[in-house]
């Protein structure tokens, strides 16, 4: 897996994760990975809209327009069904490849 | 599958709503940084540092577009145009290569869909007849009924009624049966002899058509009991003799000086469906009532099959299988019913048989249609690996190109959408050029009167089915280049290791060479089996060239006279018909005059009677022949001359033994190792005096002379035996007259029309035939056949030329460097000349020897378009093959030649 891959399934996951509390516009749902990863997470905002439609394209998310907050129109995301099998499939990936990054570098230290 | 169905509305949205599409992205990410830079402002920023601020933290805003854009699939219409008008530029750059490239496509799937057509329209989906597939022609024949194989279809009144009585399955059915009539449209016009259809009313319910005007037939028009006689007219006597005057209807015609009361006009194109090749539907003018007298429907006619054609429309969801299985069982109850036609039909068992329009019209062409489907097969898929040939040594060019072009950072996507447009956009030129190829062979073949021996004419026009298939051809071909195209992209280490490649060999990896020559092989493998079927098909037709019918066709004419059945006694028929004779004999046109029952080129060819030698009257295995009635003339018009004994004289007539003359066939049959002359023999009709409703005839007939066989109508088939019996006081339904003329033939046929009408003036000379230009029109058929597969034949010997000089042309360039090499080290170039062209020229014979192979395996298909020519001709094998070689060899030499005529200098300067 390349580093771009890498950084694009993580983001992938981190919009799904987002997601899956409620339906979310764009800017929201790029304050809440910043504000949850408490500014760990440093990706161009910007990039998180090819993200988001490469979802749409693939059926994981669901997209309508509304009204925001603001009174403005905005584009809302919100998890399909199969976005749902998606998230619980991709995050116990996730775990687990980071379970096993973590016994390698806990091995490396004892030994 | 919803995925796939959500990228496909994605994609189809960005295509017709690129605008909408393209708005919503600009919208929604002007929200984002709207928001990014209200935020920043918040956060004490002066409005033009938050919006750099923002912008900087959002990122490339087009390019993240242009990465949307990519998902959404708002570029697909763009890159799709923007690649077709870069494969047109790449295309205009190799004109050359384009050109033959389209060439190749047009004249692969051109043959092809042209076949399609043909067949489609005379058999798969014909459009003649509302719902066609659920009409039938039912014909019996009688098994074991005739030794010599005879095709006499067709079936009596009995058996129709007992149909129209008893099916379940029949909704409605028709007879029909040919007449020749003298019909005047009024007193001021002389008379036509005129084709005339005797159908029953029930034809309009069968065939499912009206008439344009007027009205159809109802049983009260049945000619038997009625006072007034009506007609129907087609559309082309409409049209001809009242001018498509609407009030044609209710005018009369005179009928055999009779006035039959015109009732309606048949829409325009209406044909009546052929009937075994015995009717030209084509001709005729009228339509009359016909129903079965008590005559036709007596027992023994039962047992004798007439030229009757019968229509059925079988009820719906009824299959060929359930309607000839309910045939049989009608006629084994009616074969209870009746004891002595059961007992006839144990040893002549009554077949009954069913065939649908469709099958009716090609049956006696389906020789010819599966060697036109075999071959324009043949011709696609050389083509199509003349095609694949040409991409892959182009793109064997190029692949360093699109590697060179892969590394530099396009997108792989990109270069294989390109390379499938590339493939597409040959594929639609070629599609259309290929239908414009049919539309002009269509009219082409119609030209040349390909299609006068069908029935009835295939539709002349590329409609939506052959543009349909041309498509999926086309296309087929397409994506299997794509697929060529695409395949070194797809391979491990993609298009770099091309690169590498190019850095280590010039000549292209060993499987892609095995790849190709695997093609050569098959091409050459098929256009020797074209080759082979086209010389079969060229030495066949030498020897029907060759054909002798056995008597002189030049200035030989044959008309038909048909004096009016009621007016005159038989007497008074014959004795006209004979004085007619003689008048026509002394016309200062005419050299000389006869009289017969059948024209030659006209004659049903039916061996219809037994004969048997007066020492053995034995009927079992009797020798089943033709008999002709024929005047003295008849012999001296068409230059016959007794090889034994005498011709007919006048006087015979009047001796109390009838005396006949033979063939040289009978004789050697009947008569082996004695002297036929003086010898007596009786006729007995076939079948008709095997069952006990019908007297056995018998009149011995002595031989009086011996003539060479002639070929009177089947000029392929050899007379069986024939007996000629002298014309005089016999009852002939209508009189045929070979005149041999001095002068033009439309100069006697003008004199004898003039001479007819002094002495019958509603009486026409009909079918007037010039002998030999009926034989040519015989001929036509074959040579049609011939042309056409000799066309398909060439194609695809071309096709192969191409692929392989192609082939041999690319091996060699991409082997430039190691042949500048080789020459620059002091290798002769003819050693290398050699030693190229030797790898392919093996290929080439292995090939031959597998098209030699296929040819042996395929020749069962074509023994039935052959004369005198077997399907394993040995000359003609060897000749093609010779043939085959030498342009095969002489392309490769030549291409070689030409590409190994490089400067060592020249060749090493491009490494």
């Amino acid at each position: 897996m390349g580093k771009n891959d890498l950084l694009r399934g993580a983001l992938d996951l981190l919009i799904l994760k987002v997601l899956s509390t409620g339906q979310l516009h764009g800017w929201d749902i790029s304050k809440r990975i910043h504000v949850v990863s408490a500014d760990q997470i440093l990706i161009k905002q910007g990039s998180l809209y090819p993200a988001l439609h490469r979802l749409e394209l693939k059926g994981y998310v669901e997209a309508s327009w509304g009204v925001s907050k603001t009174g403005r129109s905005a584009k809302f995301y919100q998890l399909s069904s199969k976005g749902k099998t998606q998230l619980q499939q991709e995050t116990r990936t996730w775990l687990s490849f980071s379970d096993s990054i973590s016994l390698i570098l806990n091995l490396e230290e004892t030994v | 599958m919803g995925s796939w169905l959500n990228a496909i509305r994605m994609k189809l949205r960005s295509i017709f709503r690129n605008d909408a599409v393209e708005n919503e992205l600009n919208t929604e990410m002007s929200f984002h940084l709207d928001n990014l830079i209200e935020r920043n402002i918040e956060n004490g920023m002066e409005p033009s540092a938050a919006r750099r601020e923002a912008l900087k933290n959002f990122g490339n805003v087009e390019a993240l577009k242009e990465d949307s854009r990519e998902f959404l699939g708002v570029r697909v219409l763009t890159e799709l145009l923007r690649d077709i008008r870069f494969s047109l530029r790449m295309f205009w750059k190799s004109k050359g290569y384009t050109a033959i490239l389209i060439f190749t496509f047009v004249f692969c799937v051109g043959p092809c869909v042209l076949v399609f057509n043909i067949f489609n329209s005379l058999y798969l989906n014909p459009d003649r007849y509302p719902e066609e597939d659920r009409i039938v022609r039912i014909y019996d024949e009688f098994e074991n009924y005739s030794a010599s194989g005879e095709r006499r279809r067709g079936t009596n009144w009995v058996l129709y009624n007992e149909r129209k009585e008893q099916s379940q399955y029949i909704e409605s059915i028709d007879a029909q049966i040919i007449d020749h009539r003298n019909v005047r449209v009024d007193r001021d016009n002389p008379p036509e002899f005129v084709d005339v259809m005797g159908i029953t009313p029930s034809m309009f319910d069968v065939l499912k058509i009206e008439p344009r005007l007027g009205r159809r037939f109802y049983e009260t028009d049945i000619g038997i009991g009625t006072n007034e006689k009506v007609v129907i007219i087609t559309h082309q006597w409409w049209r001809t003799h009242y001018n498509e005057d609407p009030d044609a209807v209710g005018r009369t015609l005179m009928i055999d000086g009779e006035p039959w009361e015109i009732v309606g006009v048949m829409p325009e194109g209406f044909s009546l469906p052929p009937f075994a090749g015995r009717w030209d539907v084509a001709s005729i003018g009228l339509l009359t009532p016909n129903a079965p007298s008590d005559r036709h429907v007596r027992p023994e006619r039962r047992y004798r099959i007439s030229p009757i054609g019968c229509l059925a429309r079988l009820k719906p969801g009824v299959t060929k299988d359930m309607i000839e299985s309910e045939l049989a069982s009608i006629n084994a109850l009616n074969a209870e019913a009746y004891p002595a036609f059961g007992e006839f039909q144990r040893d002549h068992p009554l077949i009954t048989r069913t065939i649908t329009v469709g099958e009716d019209q090609i049956r006696d062409l389906e020789s010819t249609f599966l060697l036109g489907i075999l071959m324009s097969g043949f011709v696609f898929v050389a083509g199509s690996l003349s095609i694949v040939n040409f991409v892959l040594a182009r793109n064997s060019h190029r692949i360093q190109e699109l590697a060179t072009r892969a590394s530099l950072g396009a997108n792989t996507n990109r270069l294989v959408r390109q390379l499938i447009s590339e493939s597409g956009i040959v594929a639609f030129l070629g599609c259309v050029f290929a239908v414009f190829l049919t539309q002009f062979g269509l009219q082409a073949l119609n030209y040349l009167g390909m299609f006068d021996f069908f029935p009835m004419a295939p539709r002349l026009n590329a409609d939506f089915e052959t543009v349909v298939v041309a498509i999926f051809l086309s296309f087929a071909i397409a994506a299997i280049c794509g697929l060529v195209s695409i395949f070194p992209m797809l391979t491990r280490g993609g298009l770099s290791s091309h690169l590498k490649d190019g850095s280590r060999s010039s000549t292209g990896s060993v499987s892609l060479k095995k790849y190709r020559g695997a093609l050569v092989l098959i091409q050459s493998a098929i256009a020797l089996a074209l080759l082979i079927n086209g010389g079969l098909l060229t030495r066949s037709f030498v020897e029907i060239l060759r054909i002798d019918p056995g008597y002189e066709t030049e200035n030989l004419l044959y008309a038909t006279v048909r004096p009016p059945d009621g007016r005159y006694t038989q007497e008074e028929r014959f004795s006209k018909m004979l004085a007619l004779e003689r008048r026509i004999q002394m016309l200062p046109e005419v050299v000389t005059a006869g009289l017969t029952n059948w024209p030659p080129m006209k004659h049903p060819n039916i061996s219809r009677n037994r004969v048997v030698r007066f020492e053995s009257p034995v009927l079992q295995n009797a020798p089943v022949i033709s008999m002709d009635m024929v005047s003295p003339g008849y012999f001296e018009a068409l230059g016959i001359s007794a090889m034994k004994g005498r011709l007919f004289q006048e006087t015979d007539v009047v001796t109390e033994a009838e005396v006949v003359v033979i063939d040289a066939a009978l004789a050697s049959r009947l008569f082996p190792d004695e002297d036929p002359i003086g010898k007596r023999i009786a006729l007995h009709s076939a079948g008709g005096h095997l069952h006990a409703d019908v007297q056995p005839r018998h009149s011995w007939q002595t031989i009086i002379g011996v003539i060479n066989p002639v070929r009177i109508n089947d000029l392929y088939t050899p007379s069986s035996g024939m007996v000629y019996r002298h014309v005089g006081g016999r009852h002939l339904y209508w009189f045929g007259f070979v005149v041999k003329v001095r002068s033009t033939i439309q100069d006697a046929i003008r004199s004898m029309q003039d001479l007819l009408l002094l002495m019958e003036s509603n009486v026409a000379v009909g079918h007037p035939l010039a002998l030999d230009l009926a034989i040519a029109k015989r001929y036509a058929e074959r040579k049609n056949i011939l042309y056409f597969c000799l066309g398909l034949a060439s194609i695809g010997l071309g096709l192969a030329i191409l692929g392989v000089s192609g082939m041999i042309a690319y091996s060699i360039a991409a082997q430039k460097k190691e042949i500048g090499i080789r020459l620059a080290l002091g290798a002769s170039r003819r050693a290398i000349l050699v030693g190229s062209v030797t790898f392919w020229l093996k290929l080439a014979a292995i090939g031959i020897g597998v098209g030699l192979i296929a040819s042996v395996a395929f020749s069962g298909e074509t023994r039935g378009l052959l004369y005198e020519t077997e399907p394993l001709d040995l000359p003609t094998y060897v000749l093609a093959t010779l043939l085959f070689s030498a342009v095969i060899i002489v392309t490769a030499y030549s291409t070689a030649r030409r590409t190994t005529m490089i400067h060592p200098l020249d060749a090493i300067k491009d490494w």
